[in-house]
């Protein structure tokens, strides 16, 4: 991989994070993270329709009219999440029960459409892949970073399993959307302090 | 002009290729869906503690159990084990999501057997505890004539005890039973011959 791939390819993970730099897609963020099983679910559904969908945009980018861009994303992208919200609705019947609307709703998801239009119809097809994979790490592990502080401290478990025991009473709060929202602004300025720090080094 | 053409074509033709392969899918996802009722199946039969085979989990359910449909509802009565109890899978509002109850009947209909949630998304902690057996087990044996009460401090034997701190959750339950036992009354009662 070229350097300026590999560069392509860190941007997604720290600077452009959609979570935690651009704050996108924060609706399904606050409402799935306080289980780690079902982030990781609602993390790879929307990996990969993000990747499928640059893929695809990518491809067709020379021949979707300019004038319509907008809605050709829309009928490719909703296609993509119906399929596979059915996969999840199979494989894990109970996890889609507990996920709502959110992976339906990840036809809304701002991730998709931004990448769609800032990224995949002016660029190739790899390099749409790579940017897709990259932003879709970095929705990913700021997900699961959610997720395992949220379901540590408001459960005391972790994918289910028991590990603080009875050392703590489990903190509630967290386990409940609103806590979503305090966590997510510890995590924010976690990461901008030190991503501040960086850019004063240089 | 052309322009516009074109626009409506790459539309056109973009929109049925996505009908297409959605209409494939979801026939494929249709006939996996069909398979579900069997969860349903051996969750009741282990409820009853009846023994199966896990090849021949219809026709093993069909032994043990008659099935009554009324519409899209399904009643089940036992033939074998606490013959001639009433199962019945209802799911009503609670706070924030649905609540999918199994209900057990007793063979006289007047009071419960048991109950178990099926799914649920309530607040975890709060009406998430609706799942404990804490909550659970108290419904064994409750008389549901007039009609069940989930309130503070029960003492009468139609009433159980609310979880405190969601009412909203407690309140869905006493409704999603009392409910389940009005259908019960009016659609299988008679077929069972059950006097009032």
């Amino acid at each position: 991989m070229s350097q300026n791939k590999m560069e392509l390819f860190k941007e997604g993970l720290w600077e452009n994070n959609p979570i935690f730099r651009m704050a996108l897609g924060l609706c399904s963020t606050l409402a799935v993270t306080n289980l780690l099983f079902n982030t990781l679910i609602m993390a790879a559904a929307v990996t990969v329709t993000l990747i499928l969908n640059s893929i695809i945009i990518a491809a067709l980018r020379n021949i979707i009219p300019e004038k319509i861009r907008m809605v050709s994303y829309m009928i490719i992208t909703s296609a993509l999440v119906i399929i596979i919200d059915m996969i999840i609705k199979i494989l894990y019947p109970e996890i889609s029960k507990q996920l709502g609307p959110y992976v339906a709703l990840i036809i809304t998801n701002c991730i998709i459409m931004g990448r769609a239009e800032a990224f995949a119809i002016n660029n190739p097809v790899f390099e749409s892949f790579i940017d897709a994979v990259s932003i879709g790490l970095g929705y990913s592990l700021s997900l699961i970073s959610l997720a395992i502080v949220r379901e540590l401290l408001g459960f005391g478990t972790l994918l289910g399993y028991s590990i603080t025991k009875d050392l703590f009473a489990p903190f509630t709060l967290l386990s409940i959307p609103p806590g979503a929202f305090f966590m997510l602004g510890i995590f924010i300025l976690i990461v901008n302090t030190i991503s501040s720090k960086k850019g004063g080094k240089k | 002009m052309l322009k516009d053409l074109k626009m409506v074509v790459f539309l056109l033709v973009l929109s049925s290729v996505s009908i297409l392969i959605l209409a494939y899918v979801n026939n494929i996802y249709l006939g996996m869906e069909g398979q579900r009722f069997l969860e349903l199946y051996t969750t009741i039969m282990d409820k009853y503690s009846v023994g199966y085979d896990s090849e021949n989990v219809e026709s093993n359910f069909k032994e043990n159990f008659d099935l009554i449909k009324r519409g899209e509802r399904t009643y089940y009565v036992s033939k074998t084990v606490n013959i001639g109890s009433v199962v019945m899978v209802h799911e009503g509002p609670g706070l924030w999501s649905v609540l999918e109850l199994l209900i057990i009947v007793n063979k006289d209909l007047n009071s419960l057997e048991s109950i178990s949630v099926l799914s649920q998304g309530e607040t975890p902690g709060l009406g998430g505890r609706v799942t404990e057996d804490l909550f659970l087990d108290q419904f064994n044996g409750v008389v549901v004539r007039p009609e069940i009460l989930i309130i503070k401090r029960a003492k009468k034997d139609n009433e159980v005890d609310a979880i405190s701190g969601a009412t909203a959750t407690s309140k869905g339950v006493e409704d999603i039973i009392n409910s389940a036992i009005s259908l019960i009354d009016s659609e299988i009662r008679e077929e069972l011959n059950v006097p009032e």
